[in-house]
């Protein structure tokens, strides 16, 4: 009998005591402006260790991507995969991790040397999806993890043929973090390039090119969005706000050739 | 003979004690929880399994090879044990080199199984099975075997908890020193000097990383050619037979 009173008082009193302190703990995180906290499991096991956890875990795609190997170069990075032909073929060049050829006097470093990767090489052909675990590892760590959506929604939406999934992901990305103009360029680039969905590509751009004006977006984030946009414009009958566009990028890029061509190209269609 | 009687004796531990079963089990649930994981719905991924599945192997056998190797002598000085056992015709090498070996026993027996369930998730999973799981098998064996060695020759000096952390930080430390020698060494601007002292050292310390094939069996790289793999093999006999060497030696001295 004693049992059971003792044990029905500790569990009323824990009961009563971690409501209360739930309360007070959430009302002065709301307080503080961690509204999240609440809903994370992972927030809350890992607390800003998290952010860390998040780069980690995006790192590791880039490291997958390059065969183990983490390569600093941004002509070789997760965004810029296209110069390559074959399934994880072999890179050469100054941008492996190769040693300068140097007669080793110590057997250990001969052997040190031949166990370790210095050549790297690319997932492609399908292999890419052994980036996906990390991507989402990524976004669940920190949903405010940018480019984890952005770059995860590309592999999904454009070399994965994956476009559903690529959509509600990137969707996500926009519900977690409502001000990145890079999250809807890459929806608006599904749409416009792999769906040819031209009225949603020029929905999601021009949020696109609203926000990255609010945020103050350099010439060159103005460049990709202004010609995407200037796409779907074309596409969906509003030809005047293409060329318009163009003639914006002709300002920022005054010496552009390309972009020259391009401009008289739409003024000429749309005369 | 008496130095396999010691070891099997040693290896009874492992059956007894339930550090094993849980340990097991953990990994059984972490294994479970990455094959269960779905990720776009994409099918045969595989290599995040194979990563985070071969660390927790790595790293749950260490956690069984580390606290056994290093109880083994000082668990028979302190409940006086020892005593009776040195009391027959068995030289103090002899229980060394038996303690050692129960380690060995002990730590090869729990990666053998921590490994065959991790291949069994590998296969389901649809992977393939190469040569590269084969030397990354053996490969893991020879680094429990180094760990197990030094382990035993620090707990002659040192007590339990004192032994694990000071073999754990000569192992997370000597992996990072031994990259950054390899690099110094590497480099052009290296005076003579310097050089032969960065030589001796790379001699010197234990090199870990010769054992870690993780990143060629995770992104399918060729496997080690045969001469390199002897290499190593030859390195780590060579190495172990160093320390136990010491080991021996330290222990003959010892105040009993």
């Amino acid at each position: 009998m004693k049992a059971v009173l003792v044990f029905a008082i500790f569990i009323f009193s824990t009961i009563g005591l971690s409501s209360n302190i739930e309360k007070y703990n959430t009302g002065f995180l709301e307080k503080k402006g961690y509204r999240d906290f609440d809903k994370d499991v992972l927030s809350r096991v890992f607390g800003e260790l998290r952010t860390y956890l998040s780069s980690a875990s995006y790192i590791n795609a880039d490291i997958y991507f390059h065969g183990g190997l983490y390569d600093f170069h941004e002509d070789c990075s997760l965004f810029a995969p296209a110069h390559i032909s074959s399934n994880y073929e072999r890179e050469d060049g100054d941008h492996n991790n190769s040693h300068p050829q140097k007669k080793m006097l110590n057997p250990l470093l001969e052997i040190a040397e031949k166990i370790s990767i210095t050549q790297h090489k690319h997932a492609i052909g399908g292999e890419e999806k052994e980036l996906l675990p990390w991507m989402l590892y990524s976004v669940k760590l920190n949903p405010k993890n940018e480019k984890a959506y952005i770059i995860g929604g590309y592999w999904l939406g454009m070399r994965l043929n994956k476009l559903n999934e690529a959509i509600n992901f990137l969707h996500e990305g926009i519900k977690n973090n409502p001000e990145s103009w890079e999250i809807y360029l890459m929806l608006g680039e599904i749409y416009l390039v792999t769906l040819k969905d031209y009225q949603n590509a020029r929905i999601y751009l021009e949020k696109a090119k609203d926000l990255a004006k609010s945020k103050k977006a350099d010439k060159f984030d103005l460049r990709s969005i202004y010609t995407f946009l200037a796409e779907a414009y074309d596409k969906t009958g509003y030809p005047k706000e293409s060329v318009d566009l163009y003639e914006k990028l002709l300002k920022l890029f005054p010496g552009d050739e390309m972009i020259k061509k391009r401009e008289i190209f739409f003024k000429h269609a749309n005369m | 003979m008496k130095i396999l009687t010691i070891a099997l004796f040693s290896f009874k531990e492992l059956v007894r004690k339930k550090d094993f079963y849980l340990l097991f089990l953990l990994l059984a649930g972490l294994l479970a929880f990455l094959f269960s994981e779905s990720f776009f719905g994409v099918s045969d991924i595989i290599r995040y399994l194979k990563d985070i599945g071969l660390s927790a192997v790595l790293f749950l056998s260490i956690a069984i090879a580390l606290p056994f190797s290093s109880r083994q002598l000082p668990a028979e000085i302190e409940s006086k044990t020892i005593y009776p056992l040195l009391s027959k015709p068995i030289s103090r090498a002899s229980v060394v080199i038996g303690k050692y070996l129960g380690s060995l026993l002990i730590s090869f027996g729990g990666f053998t199984l921590f490994y065959a369930v991790f291949l069994l998730a590998i296969i389901v999973k649809g992977g393939q099975i190469g040569v590269l799981f084969m030397q990354t098998y053996l490969f893991s064996l020879l680094l429990l075997a180094i760990l197990c060695a030094f382990s035993l020759f620090f707990s002659i000096f040192l007590t339990i908890s004192a032994n694990i952390t000071i073999t754990l930080f000569l192992y997370i430390l000597t992996y990072w020193f031994s990259a950054q020698i390899k690099l110094l060494l590497l480099s052009k601007d290296l005076n003579a000097a310097a050089g032969a002292l960065l030589n001796g050292a790379y001699y010197l310390i234990p090199h870990f990383e010769f054992y870690d094939l993780r990143v060629r069996l995770v992104h399918n790289w060729e496997a080690l050619p045969a001469q390199v793999v002897f290499s190593i093999i030859l390195y780590t006999v060579i190495y172990i037979a160093a320390i136990l060497f010491f080991a021996v030696r330290a222990f003959k001295k010892k105040n009993l």
